[in-house]
């Protein structure tokens, strides 16, 4: 990812990124996790991304933060997906926003680091009208999955 | 207890802090790190995404491309 980014630390079983967004609205801690999950006999990972709310102590995915810092951070949850799946190159990868405005900044992650996702990852994108199909970029899609090439 | 899909996947990472592969990201293990896996958002999630996955289905040419890669890697053994 050419993209500037932030450095992020992971667990060791490589199922929850953590990285601190840093802006004027300070330093908020941005936590991914890979879920596994199985449909229909198929384990994949769904992937999950909020901001930890230290008040709550909890993940709040509804949040808008506002840290003037968006690309940023889409490029370091980009490199979060790249590092899993270089991890479990067999896992299926499922991304869905908790609102249509944050499926759309998903969308947003992919195509601004297209470059090197598309090297590495295989994408699919969820529409009604065609339901799953490689992803095209200017197209929105309601949901995507990626596999590692 | 580990998911039987993060047994015996991958050789461990030698290094505790390593650069993302095709990335400027630099990545630090840390076994410390609090886990997450029990946050409602989280759970909730996975929940959601198998509704629509059991409604609308995997991506067939992701399926087959994952299935000939199990194939192979299995015949490599």
């Amino acid at each position: 990812m050419n993209a500037e980014s932030y450095n992020i630390e992971t667990t060791d079983n490589f199922l929850e990124y953590a990285f601190y967004s840093e802006g004027p609205k300070g330093r908020i801690k941005k936590v991914i996790r890979f879920t596994p999950q199985n449909a229909y006999g198929t384990t994949y990972f769904n992937v999950g991304f909020g901001d930890w709310d230290y008040e709550e102590n909890n993940i709040d995915d509804l949040v808008i933060t506002n840290n003037y810092d968006r690309d940023k951070v889409l490029a370091t949850v980009a490199a979060t997906v790249l590092d899993f799946t270089e991890y479990f190159p067999n896992a299926l990868v499922y991304a869905k926003g908790s609102t249509p405005a944050r499926t759309r900044l998903y969308q947003i992650g992919i195509v601004s680091n297209w470059m090197e996702i598309n090297q590495l990852l295989h994408v699919f994108g969820f529409t009604e009208k065609n339901g799953w199909e490689r992803f095209v970029k200017n197209f929105n899609y309601e949901a995507f999955m990626v596999f590692r090439k | 207890m580990k998911h039987k899909s993060e047994v015996n996947m991958l050789p461990k990472r030698k290094n505790k802090k390593y650069k993302v592969t095709g990335t400027n990201v630099w990545c630090t293990i840390n076994p410390d790190m609090p886990s997450h896996a029990n946050d409602p958002f989280f759970i909730k999630k996975a929940q959601e995404s198998k509704e629509f996955l059991e409604k609308v289905g995997f991506p067939e040419e992701l399926l087959k491309i994952r299935e000939e890669r199990l194939k192979k890697n299995s015949n490599q053994k």
